[in-house]
């Protein structure tokens, strides 16, 4: 199994810069850069890491083309290939809705599909970020990002897959206990449950709670996601403590899973990665 | 007088990361890049050159406000100047309207009104400010950024009355481009315009990016003649043989280096702070960016 390492654009430059290089020096294979309107933009970041990193894979993901135009993601990735050595990849996906619709973005036609072909067409290598069948289903892919890590869900969406790919789970990660960034973990959560697909909602019928989890977010009352947080960390989260995480990336594995993604905001615990990839790497 | 230099991203950006040393390494105050559009991503092409330098300042000169949205722009821009360390200047304005109409498949749109409306919003996103709008330009609700963003200056690369006006309201530096006899009067229409909108028009740094090329008088005529009938070239299948001595004299910064150095002073008169070397530079790029660097000259 590979592993991956997630960096956003709201974490400190100093971080990214420390961490990128922790996670090529001990041996991560991927360093995946998230996007977010309210976040710095993943192309300097990806660039800044290009620069300081050598072998290590670097994935944008997600970038979504709603936000951004498929030619510039086109040629930037283009660009990052030809002169670090072609060794990054386009996660795509269409992002979230609710961030996408605080900058003016409403997602109607489908400009994945258009988007993918354009990328293809370049022989760039592109990962789908998928939770729904729609999505799951597209064949003209070199992986999948899932957002899913509760081996019950992720059990589900694999399903939907059409013709075996390579599969990423990615979700919001932490070494347990730790109090500085354990709110940052539900948040994530509650993020990833809002946006989570109907389908799957009514599938393991959490229509409820996602409605009302969607409510809190949207007026940012982010205390109120404490009453969630059994549910939130157990079904959304790669979280606990070493060997619960150890745990959980055994029956990941034993589906098949080909990548495990730590995602933010594990990456802001230099020190948490060091210990836990001691054990898992 | 400032120097600096002039690219676009039509260089291959291995090329552009030497040609930046090469000016970092000789004093070049900023390196501003241009952007076909067609060409690569800018804010790539821009943090690639950054994590590839320290020192020297880094401009976009300029990206069109008109291809993307605008939080890509600000959390774009806000990046560059993070990672760079503070190096970064935002050069925005309109852009070349034959390209926007290829992609934008119409001309741009009240023009004035939406690069006011962007640069008010700019401002305040980078500011850290909560942001709340709908307009005919933009729909944003309670957008704010989630990072801090170092100060950052904003210049605007425009042409035409009104919009000069409105760089000299708003614009942290201004840069110009074209033939340098109607420049004397648009750096005037920018410096009015600041004193009547209660600015010192002094401490509005006005850039002149223009071909430059360093070179013996016949020499450099020969290449300043072939960049001018490029830049001419928006203008419908005007060769070479019609590009006159009078437009290459008035586009070009050319000539040996005493004769640049009596224009660049001639420049400095004028108003101009900032002096873009634009390519071709002359018959040996690095050579010509050595030989002007701040480190060879008095």
């Amino acid at each position: 199994m590979d592993f991956g390492i997630n960096f956003n654009g709201n974490q400190s430059h100093i971080k990214i810069r420390d961490g990128t290089k922790i996670a090529e020096e001990i041996g991560f294979d991927y360093i995946w850069v998230g996007e977010n309107p309210q976040f710095i933009h993943p192309f300097p970041i990806i660039a800044t890491i290009a620069g300081i990193t050598s072998k290590i894979t670097v994935g944008c993901g997600i970038i979504s083309p709603y936000l951004n135009k498929c030619e510039n993601i086109c040629t930037t990735f283009k660009m990052l290939n030809e002169n670090y050595g072609n060794r990054f990849i386009i996660g795509i996906a269409p992002g979230d809705k609710r961030s996408l619709k605080e900058v003016g973005i409403n997602i109607k036609e489908d400009k994945i599909k258009k988007c993918i072909s354009k990328l293809k067409d370049l022989e760039l290598t592109v990962f789908l970020g998928a939770a729904g069948p729609k999505l799951l289903g597209n064949t003209s892919i070199d992986g999948i990002l899932l957002n899913y890590v509760n081996p019950e869900y992720v059990k589900w969406a694999l399903k939907f897959i059409k013709e075996r790919t390579y599969v990423a789970t990615y979700s919001p990660s932490l070494l347990l206990p730790d109090r500085k960034y354990k709110k940052s973990l539900r948040t994530a959560a509650a993020t990833v449950a809002a946006g989570s697909n109907k389908e799957f909602q009514r599938e393991f019928n959490i229509e409820d709670k996602v409605k009302d989890i969607q409510h809190i977010l949207s007026r940012k009352d982010y205390g109120k996601l404490k009453k969630y947080d059994s549910f939130l960390l157990d079904r959304f989260t790669l979280s606990g403590n070493v060997h619960e995480i150890n745990d959980r990336i055994q029956e990941l594995r034993k589906l098949g899973i080909n990548q495990t993604i730590f995602g933010c905001p594990m990456s802001n615990n230099l020190a948490s990665i060091k210990k836990l990839f001691s054990i898992i790497g | 007088m400032r120097l600096s230099l002039g690219i676009t991203t039509a260089l291959p950006i291995d090329q552009a990361i030497n040609i930046v040393r090469l000016s970092e390494e000789n004093n070049y105050y900023r390196v501003w890049v241009g952007e076909e559009l067609q060409g690569p991503d800018i804010f790539t092409y821009v943090s690639i050159l950054a994590s590839n330098t320290s020192d020297i300042g880094l401009g976009t000169g300029i990206t069109s406000l008109w291809v993307r949205n605008l939080a890509v722009i600000a959390n774009s821009i806000s990046g560059i100047q993070i990672n760079s360390g503070g190096r970064f200047t935002a050069g925005l304005g309109v852009g070349g309207i034959p390209e926007l109409q290829k992609i934008l498949g119409e001309k741009p749109k009240e023009t004035i009104a939406r690069v006011r409306e962007n640069i008010f919003l700019l401002r305040k996103i980078i500011t850290g400010e909560k942001i709340t709008i709908q307009s005919d330009f933009n729909d944003f609700q309670r957008y704010k950024l989630a990072f801090k963003v170092p100060s950052l200056k904003i210049y605007l690369g425009v042409r035409g009355k009104k919009m000069l006006k409105l760089a000299g309201e708003i614009a942290d530096g201004v840069i110009f481009s074209g033939p340098l006899k109607p420049l004397i009067n648009d750096v005037r229409i920018v410096e009015k315009s600041a004193k009547k909108n209660g600015r010192n028009p002094n401490e509005i740094i006005k850039v002149l990016w223009n071909p430059f090329v360093l070179s013996e008088k016949n020499e450099a005529i020969n290449l300043a003649r072939d960049v001018v009938s490029v830049m001419l070239g928006s203008m419908p299948k005007r060769s070479n043989e019609l590009v006159v001595e009078r437009e290459i004299l008035d586009l070009c910064i050319y000539g040996n280096k005493e004769e640049i150095m009596r224009k660049i002073s001639d420049l400095k008169s004028i108003g101009f702070n900032e002096l873009a070397l634009g390519p071709p530079y002359g018959k040996n790029p690095s050579k010509v960016i050595e030989s002007f660097g701040r480190r060879n000259q008095d």
